[in-house]
């Protein structure tokens, strides 16, 4: 038991008395970017498709945050001199990653795969919010259990259709059984299917 | 391949701290600095305490309001090409546990290996690993490695070795001493070529071949001397009808015991006509004896006798000119009467096999492995089942230990460069000459015995930082690639071998011109990238075996070698040492390896240390009990260990396992076992690692042993289910319970009362089955679950106490009398109860059926009741009694990402790898397809070098695991409590021969 | 309570001496007017010390872990659950004197009612520590309770027993604590009008509720003690019928067993009992209150100790019965393996303790002897603990797979949270014998017994004394 323990549990308690936020926390989260990048703008504006950038969803759990190479595709040209993106050559000249500070977060214990997601035909927006509406972006979803199980049952009662897969998909395929037609999306309802 | 770069820090756990060590330290310094008002106090906890004694304050509502740590996600500036967060990448590879050279898979995530599989490609192993091999990925995260080369004791530069073997060398030759390179056993063909290159830049240098346990220097002699050729025959078991082991544990320890029990389990089929029957002769109770059909107990001072009599048996009539001498000259034993006539059968069934049948022989006495090798050449085998090619022999002029440590001790040698082995710990004539060798050097991978004494330390990597090669059979090459860059300051062997003979070059650069030289049809790049790819090329040539000398002087001047088989008296005592399943190189090579540590023995049980072994009816004599502290005490030298009654053991035999004890293999090594090398010979004498006199003394004290089982009888149970192979042919149910017909007499449907409803299962209903047949108890599969699933090292103190958190267990029960007893093993896993009593009682929902069969355990909902484990029937379940420490930053390295680490209090237990069964799930769904038989194996399924445990769905009448249950020997266990399990077994058949009976 | 004041003048006196209304008053609350005794500051510093070891074992051991104790793969719960079925069922005794008693007119119940209530309540308290530290993770216990939430919601397991008992104990503990209170309250107004003015009197006119004493008041008040008795009984067999179906309703040979609800209930009783016994003999000796809880209160309880004891034996003999009788393996291992396998000694510690003794209190030497009582009720007391600790230990370390068997010790971290809970049952009980009227005023003024012949009228008091009460 050490001194910081015992000044835990007195912070504890302290904190228990005045709790000021509300039931599922994360929600409304939007902290600030080490850099101003606006998604408005991108994916709003200029209407970039989502996977340009987060080119993981389709294939991985993460839909991954793209490294600074990705942005620099334009802006090796476009706008070199404006302050934001001077900020972003900095941090490439100097060979350090872009400290973002991640905003949707969910418990280790909880494993969630955004390409079974976008392979089941979701928009991001169904769970990110209007990002392309966004110039910092926020939490507007609660992202509790309750949550994704609203999706996950009604998405079963509906008996919504499959999409076909990914072409990317059909030719990595790791074995060589044939698609099949007429498919159900079926989410897990299952504990495992989040938590192993 | 690379996919890290080699950018400090060397090592990392995540790709942010990799590109930004200095923020991930900040911050793990002071991990609250930015949530909680809690100065530098953060500093003394950590974020689960916190919530611990957060959550002590009985406040739900503050744990909900409670903002989230804030992350920082840190992408690369440029991403290497094949990498993508969150998605395995696989590698073939070649293993560099010990010789044999299986091939891998193994599976990294964001540049880090962790976890190893077998190479289904691989011609000999089959995509069988064991269970050393399934540890090794951990091995590289040993933070007791050498971190870079040393000279004389201090931190050194590359450069400075170099300089220091030059001069060494030279210095050598200047004084016309000798230069000699200490190598074991299976070094990789590039290795080889490689040390060619020095041997040919330095003239006075000879390779001494180095097998800590003797058999294979033994092995060599014999045949050098019946052959000309120093071969150690390539074991096919796949193509026997009869194998005579003796004392070769070739299903644990001897050659390649992965590849051995794949080809064993084949041939053990009882729909294979004939199956392949199993005859052991041993004077431990090894893990192949456990296993086989007919086990005669002998102690070694009747070895060579007992082999002479086998050969006699025989059909010798065409090398008559070569045996009648050898068994003239043969100083043997007499043999008691019933053994003798057991032998002559044994005999007689290998005579009617013959090419069919082979004799395996693991002693590292060379007149022993002359006569095993006489009895095989009658047998005719050297093209089937004990293959000899002249491809695979080792450089004329190798010397053994024995002459070396001649040279040692006359000051011949003026160099001696050791090739990673660790002869100082074996060979205690070596220890004493080194420190006077004027230039030594050791490229062992850590600072051990050897290294210590040697002057120069130049540590080579682990083989998953380096390019390695293998050929474990004439015209099949294995590729070694590299799976990570080398997380410390270390080199290649090969590469240091080459910049000491004067040719520098990097050993990917050499590896890869051998191969496009002498390896691949032709030298373009696709061949070589189809290579890398498969990790194995080449396919099984014809055989090119050496022809017999046709003077049985060689043989006779080996035999003339041979030693002293004067019967032991009564009351004596005879010394084996045997290398182990866990530390299976015998000198410990794994000895620092957690998970090899805490693996239970596969027949003591005794899991962390080692004990001396005596027969039940020995240990009650000289009033022993288990755990009782004994000292054993030979010419060599003394140990203290406690005592362990072992069934099966000859009553004249004391059995120590070597490899424990070690001082300088690091920390998790530490203070478990004593070293029984000790024992072995001393200052003077050559290792003798069985025959030795000893001598025991009680000391009074006791030592608790960390045993994972303490009662061995089945109490009359059903548990394991036996029946011999004659019963089966006459009745497919043979051992096991006849079904009850699926309907009563009067047509209705039998149902089993229940008091649920039962469950509906629409789509897939998982299960397994396991073969008892097929399962040797080597344990493989308890190490792969081990690195699948996180489960954490609870160390020998908590294994007394019964804490060890294995999900897969090997039960062992023994039958029959002490001195033969029968023994049976049972993998037991959760059973994943249709009717599960855990479920039911569980008060939070933390576990509960999912609609596939499987009985889910849900981590973070666990409020740590232990109800369900008291209410489990398998007692299978796992509780974390403390917060464990999976190894530090380091050893945290080897995590799965894709299961949680569990925190302390909460339950744990097999969840049929769950993981991967979504895995698979989810790609096929991506793919628009439904999951088929064989797209998932679990952990287990997949490393058991028997294939003996089968993964499938119920529901699917044409899979596997149904094909496997509709089998008369398949059966479930506690049916009478209606628990209904989904794991079924399978009976084990014995095919006793005529020995038994005759 | 005047409408249960005539009594039969064949009957015994249920108080000894002749006393004045105001003497029964006087002797009574003297005990919370007068200074603590040497005595007493003894015992609550025992008492104490033996809270403060259990409070510092048990922070220990959850900041640590469960790891701290015994237990291992094979024995889940040893101590813990042992020492949680201890304290439920010494709960016991407290309710049946006070609810059941009552109903049935049993008079002598008047003077020992009061202090087994609080037994009870206390007795409770210590059960109920057990369940919550015996978690693993204790800071999310409260899982255990079904609270709305946005998890999909997550309920808990209605088809666990141990679900069954947080309902079941926290009702027993509610109902058996307004119970109390209710009894408590004219006694209260007692208090309350002999203290001077000042913070205590303040504090007793609160908890008294504005007590006048009133005919109407008397008058509801005894309909709704009446009415809280009846709803009190039930829960008397519930509680460790519940608690019984823990081990009842698993498949572990020793525990799956039908008879375990009658054979616990009456257990509890049992033990119950002798804990009343064991604080009653002391607190008359202690407190000089001899003639209210008089020899006869002492013998009764004894009574109901050898018929709840034989029921005890009966159950222990209808296990092995049907053990064999059932054909099954298990059972009959387990049984066999309780009587002659390594926790033996444990087995007939229980059995000598819970059968045997109880039967020399068909003496009336023995039964009539205090210390002969005190004795055999501490030990009956440890024969109960034993008791729960055999069907818990031996049934778990040895099951079905052989492979499994293990045995199990206790550590000193388990040895001192056990004696920790002592410490808290007597610091409390010590405190309310310190704080609160021991024996409920009203009620043994309404068996004095004035109705008497032998016994001469009242002697002249001033009426103001009477008035105090009634």
């Amino acid at each position: 038991m050490t001194r910081a323990r015992w000044a835990l549990l007195a912070a504890a308690a302290l904190a228990s008395g005045g709790c000021p936020g509300k039931l599922g926390g994360q929600q409304g989260h939007a902290p600030v970017q080490p850099i101003a990048f606006s998604h408005a703008l991108h994916a709003g504006l200029y209407e970039l498709d989502c996977q340009y950038c987060h080119a993981g969803a389709e294939r991985s759990r993460h839909a991954g945050v793209p490294p600074a190479s990705v942005c620099l595709n334009c802006h090796s040209q476009v706008k070199t001199d404006a302050p934001e993106i001077r900020k972003l050559t900095a941090f490439v000249r100097a060979d350090r990653p872009v400290p973002w500070e991640k905003v949707h977060r969910l418990p280790d214990f909880a494993f969630f795969s955004h390409a079974s997601h976008v392979g089941a035909g979701l928009a991001c927006q169904t769970c990110h919010g209007a990002v392309q509406q966004m110039v910092r972006v926020e939490q507007q979803e609660t992202m509790t259990m309750g949550w994704c199980l609203r999706c996950h049952r009604s998405t079963r009662q509906e008996e919504r259709p499959a999409p076909a897969p990914l072409a990317t998909l059909a030719l990595n395929q790791l074995t060589g059984h044939a698609p099949i037609a007429g498919r159900h999306l079926s989410p897990p309802t299952d504990c495992s299917g989040c938590h192993r | 391949m690379k996919t890290t770069t080699t950018s400090p820090p060397r090592w990392w756990r995540t790709l942010e701290e990799r590109t930004d060590p200095q923020g991930v330290a900040a911050r793990h310094a002071d991990e609250f600095a930015d949530e909680l008002p809690l100065g530098e106090l953060g500093t003394a906890t950590s974020r689960r305490s916190f919530f611990k004694v957060m959550g002590l304050s009985a406040t739900a509502a503050m744990a909900a309001c409670q903002r989230a740590p804030r992350q920082k996600i840190l992408p690369f500036t440029t991403k290497p090409d094949e990498v993508t967060p969150g998605l395995a990448l696989w590698y073939a590879t070649a293993c560099g546990g010990c010789a044999a050279g299986c091939g891998l898979l193994v599976k990294t995530r964001d540049g880090r290996p962790i976890k190893i599989e077998g190479n289904p490609l691989h011609p000999v192993s089959g995509g069988a690993v064991c269970a050393v091999g399934q540890a090794s990925v951990l091995g590289l995260y040993d933070a007791d490695r050498a971190r870079g080369p040393r000279v004389d004791g201090r931190p050194a530069s590359w450069a400075q070795v170099d300089g220091a073997v030059a001069a060494g060398l030279s210095a050598a030759a200047r004084d016309g001493r000798t230069i000699r390179v200490l190598a074991p056993w299976g070094l990789g063909p590039t290795e080889e070529k490689a040390l060619d290159g020095f041997l040919a830049a330095q003239p006075t240098a000879r390779v001494v071949r180095f097998d800590p346990m003797g058999q294979r220097d033994a092995i060599a002699d014999a045949h050098e001397a019946l052959t000309g050729a120093r071969l150690v025959p390539e074991v096919r078991l796949d193509a026997a009808e009869v194998v005579v082991g003796v004392e070769a544990d070739f299903l644990g320890t001897f050659l390649g015991p992965a590849a051995l029990t794949r080809q064993w389990s084949v041939g053990r089929d009882p729909a294979r006509t004939p199956m392949l029957r199993h005859i052991q002769i041993e004077s431990t109770l090894s893990l192949t004896g456990a296993s086989a059909d007919t086990r005669i107990p002998l102690a070694p001072a009747l070895q060579v006798a007992a082999l002479a009599r086998l050969l006699r048996g025989l059909d010798t009539a065409s090398i008559d000119d070569l045996v009648a001498p050898v068994l003239g000259a043969v100083a043997a034993a007499p043999l008691p009467n019933e053994l003798g006539a057991r032998l002559d059968g044994v005999a007689r069934e290998l005579r009617a096999a013959g090419s069919a049948g082979v004799v395996l022989c693991g002693s590292d006495d060379p007149t022993a492995q002359l006569l095993a090798a006489l009895a095989n050449a009658a047998l005719d085998n050297a093209t089937t089942t004990a293959v000899l090619d002249r491809r695979m022999a080792a450089r004329a002029g190798e010397m053994n230990p024995d002459a070396l440590a001649a040279e040692l001790a006359a000051g011949q040698v003026g160099a001696l460069l050791i090739l990673g082995a660790n002869p100082a710990l074996v060979d205690r004539r070596l220890a004493a000459a080194l420190p006077a060798v004027p230039f030594s050097l050791s490229t062992s991978e850590r600072l051990d015995e050897t290294a210590a004494l040697a002057r120069v330390h130049a540590p080579q990597g682990h083989f998953l930082e380096t390019w390695t090669d293998h050929r474990p059979r004439a015209g099949v090459e294995v590729m070694g690639q590299p799976c990570v860059a080398p997380l410390f300051d270390t080199r290649a062997q090969t590469a240091s071998l080459l910049v000491w003979s004067g040719a520098p070059a990097d050993d990917h650069a050499f590896l890869q011109a051998r191969w496009r030289r002498e390896v691949l049809p032709d030298a373009g790049d696709a061949s070589w990238d189809a290579a890398v790819r498969n990790g194995v090329t080449g396919k099984t040539a014809a055989v090119d075996s050496p022809s017999l000398l046709r003077s049985p002087a060689a043989a006779l001047a080996l035999v003339a070698r041979g030693r002293d088989v004067t019967p032991i008296g009564p009351g004596e005592l005879q010394l084996v040492l045997h290398a182990s399943v866990s530390l299976h190189d015998g000198t410990g090579a794994t000895a620092n390896n957690g998970w090899l540590r805490e693996l239970p023995d596969p027949i003591s049980k005794v899991s962390w240390s080692n004990v001396a072994a005596l027969s039940p009816r020995q240990a009650a004599a000289l009033g022993l009990n288990d755990g009782d502290v004994v000292e054993v005490r030979t010419a060599g030298g003394a140990v203290e260990l406690p005592v362990l009654a072992q069934p099966g053991l000859p009553d004249q035999v004391v059995a120590i396992a070597v490899g424990h004890g070690r001082t300088r293999a690091g920390r998790i090594a530490a203070g478990h076992g004593a070293d029984g090398w000790a024992l072995a010979g001393g200052a003077g004498a050559p290792v003798r690692r069985a025959g030795l006199r000893a001598t025991l003394r009680a000391t009074g004290r006791r030592r608790e042993l960390a045993l994972t089982q303490t009662h061995a009888s089945q109490e009359g149970r059903a548990l394991v289910r036996q029946a011999d192979l004659g019963e089966l042919r006459r009745d497919p149910h043979a051992g096991n319970e006849v079904p009850r017909p699926a309907t009563l007499p009067g047509g209705a449907p039998r149902r089993t009362l229940g008091l649920w409803p039962g469950h509906a299962y629409e789509g897939h209903r998982w299960g397994l089955a396991v073969d008892l047949n097929k399962c040797t108890g080597c344990a493989a599969c308890v190490v792969s679950c081990s690195a699948e699933n996180n489960i954490p090292i609870v160390g020998e103190l908590e294994v007394q106490r019964r804490r060890e958190m294995h999900w897969l267990r090997i039960d062992r029960y023994y039958g029959g009398e002490p001195d033969a007893p029968e023994v049976l093993h049972q993998p037991m896993m959760c059973q994943h109860c249709e009717n599960a009593p855990c479920e039911t009682v569980c008060p939070v929902l933390a576990t509960v059926h999912s609609t596939e069969g499987l009985n889910q355990q849900v981590y973070n909902r666990c409020v740590g009741t232990r109800y369900c484990a008291n209410n489990c029937p398998t007692k299978v379940r796992r509780f974390n009694w403390f917060d464990y420490d999976h190894g530090g930053d380091l050893g945290r390295m080897v995590l799965n990402p894709d299961v949680v680490v569990r925190s302390r209090g909460v339950m744990e237990k097999c969840s049929m790898c769950v993981q991967r069964i979504e895995e698979a799930r989810a790609l096929s769904r991506r793919e628009g397809r439904d999951l088929a038989d064989g797209d998932i194996a679990t952990a287990c399924q997949q490393s058991c070098p028997a294939q003996a445990i089968t993964f499938g769905d119920a529901n699917d009448p044409k899979s596997a695991l149904q094909a496997r249950r509709a089998e008369g020997r398949a059966y479930t266990i506690l049916e009478e409590i209606n628990v209904k399990p989904q794991v079924t077994y399978m009976t084990r058949i014995k095919n006793r021969g005529e020995t038994e009976h005759g | 309570m005047a409408d249960h004041a005539s009594v039969s003048s064949l009957r015994e006196p249920l108080v000894t001496k002749p006393r004045t209304l105001a003497g029964i008053t006087d002797d009574i609350l003297g005990q919370m007017q007068r200074r603590p005794t040497a005595r007493w500051w003894i015992a609550f510093s025992l008492a104490a010390a033996l809270l403060l070891l259990g409070v510092g074992t048990v922070t220990y051991e959850i900041l640590t872990g469960i790891g701290t104790w015994g237990l291992n793969r094979t024995v889940g719960w040893a101590f813990d659950i042992t020492n949680f079925v201890f304290w439920v069922g010494i709960g016991h005794a407290g309710t049946l004197i006070s609810a059941i008693l009552f109903l049935f007119r049993q008079k002598w119940r008047t003077s020992i009612n009061r202090s087994a209530e609080a037994m009870t309540l206390f007795a409770v308290m210590c059960a109920g520590v057990f369940p919550l530290i015996h978690m693993g993770r204790p800071w999310v216990g409260f899982f255990v309770f079904p609270y709305p939430n946005d998890r999909g919601p997550l309920w808990v397991n209605f088809r666990s027993p141990l679900l069954w008992d947080v309902f079941a104990i926290s009702t027993y503990f509610t109902v058996s604590a307004v119970f109390w209170f209710v009894g408590l309250v004219p006694d209260l107004a007692t208090v309350r009008d002999r203290l001077p003015p000042g913070l205590k009197r303040r504090i007793f006119a609160v908890l008294a509720m504005g007590w006048t004493g009133s005919a109407r008041i008397w008058n509801r008040y005894e309909t709704l003690y009446m009415l809280l008795a009846g709803l009190a009984t039930p829960l008397v067999l519930s509680v460790h019928t519940i608690v019984s179906m823990d081990f009842a309703t698993s498949v572990i040979p020793g525990w799956h067993t039908t008879i375990f609800p009658p054979y616990f209930v009456a257990g509890a009783v049992f033990s119950g009992f002798a804990m009343v016994l064991t604080l009653m003999i002391v607190a008359r000796a202690v407190m000089g209150l001899d003639h209210l809880i008089t020899q006869r209160h002492l013998e009764n309880m004894a009574k109901i100790i050898i018929v709840t004891g034989g029921i005890v034996g009966l159950a222990y003999g209808t296990e092995f019965f049907i053990a064999w009788f059932s054909g099954s393996a298990y059972e009959r291992f387990t049984f066999i393996n309780r009587a002659t396998g390594p926790f033996a000694w444990a087995y007939w510690i229980m059995v000598s303790c819970n059968v045997i003794s109880p039967q020399l209190l068909w003496f009336k030497k023995l039964r009539t002897s205090t210390v002969a009582l005190f004795v055999l009720s501490l030990v009956i007391n440890v024969g109960m603990w034993f008791e729960r600790f055999v069907i818990i230990v031996t049934s778990l370390h040895r099951d079905f797979l052989p492979s499994s068997w293990g045995t199990y010790a206790p550590t000193k971290i388990e040895v001192f949270t056990l004696l920790g809970s002592f410490g808290l049952f007597f610091t409390l009980f010590l405190l309310f014998v310190r704080a609160l009227p021991v024996i409920s005023i009203g009620e043994v003024k309404s068996v004095l017994g004035y109705a008497r012949p032998k016994l001469a009228a009242p002697p002249a008091e001033p009426a103001s004394s009477v008035l105090e009460v009634a």
